[in-house]
């Protein structure tokens, strides 16, 4: 299944969600995306529920966004549930220890909670 | 249903054709039984490897991935060829760009490189098959 990145705003957060496989043909879009979405000011949830594979190149678009949230003191979280359809997903993030480097929470409202007390 | 012991494709270096070799490994791993675990781990170093060939071998040119898979026994032996340029390959970096060869180690058996100015670049991947089937004639 070749991936998508789509943008939806839930009040005043905006959810980036990944769905499908997501590697080099799709981390400048996210990339991008996360830039646009950072340089104004919004909170942001990455939303990787629907996320069945990720390499590395998403890996550090995901590690660049969170720098630039730091930087600019925006809210910055990414949700990552523990379902079946995460499991590569879930296996990258343990090989890389991603989450040191990124909060990463496995509830999807709690991401939003989270994001917005940031 | 005799499994498959050898596959081979020929892919433009573009990103688009990531995904084809994922499909690939993923129709290998249906028809022999390979758990998810380990499917998933091939998936990522094999992906790994040809991304590598995409944003590194040919520069601005267009030039094509041999991706090679071959099962004997309980291994799988994958390689991954370009004819550009060679590579220095690096663990860590500042750039993050040793991340997918790091992720490579991780998940294989063994990892060979072997690349050499002007002769291109050949990344070599083994894997211990868990549970392997047999394969019969």
């Amino acid at each position: 299944m070749s991936g998508l990145v789509s943008t939806a705003m839930e009040g005043d957060v905006a959810v980036v969600r990944l769905t499908g496989e997501q590697d080099l043909s799709l981390s400048h879009d996210l990339t991008d995306t996360l830039g646009r979405l950072i340089e104004s000011s919004r909170d942001v949830v990455v939303d990787l529920g629907g996320t069945t594979f990720v390499d590395s190149s998403i890996l550090r678009s995901l590690v660049e966004g969170a720098r630039w949230a730091d930087d600019a003191s925006v809210g910055y979280v990414v949700y990552l549930p523990e379902t079946e359809g995460t499991f590569a997903v879930r296996r990258v993030v343990e090989l890389t220890g991603l989450e040191d480097a990124i909060p990463i929470v496995d509830n999807r409202a709690m991401a939003l909670e989270v994001v917005r007390e940031r | 249903m005799i499994a498959p012991a050898e596959v081979g494709l020929t892919l433009p270096a573009l990103p688009a054709s990531l995904a084809i070799v994922r499909q690939v490994l993923a129709g290998m791993g249906d028809a022999l039984g390979w758990d998810e675990a380990f499917l998933a781990d091939v998936k990522l170093a094999v992906s790994e490897a040809c991304a590598n060939v995409v944003v590194h071998a040919y520069g601005t040119e267009i030039g094509e991935i041999d991706v090679h898979a071959v099962i004997t026994d309980d291994q799988l032996v994958t390689s991954v060829r370009d004819s550009g340029g060679g590579i220095t390959p690096t663990i860590g970096g500042d750039d993050g760009g040793g991340v997918g060869l790091a992720l490579m180690v991780s998940v294989a058996d063994l990892v060979a490189i072997r690349s050499g100015r002007g002769s291109g670049t050949a990344i070599e991947l083994s894997f211990t098959i868990p549970s392997a089937q047999p394969i019969t004639p």
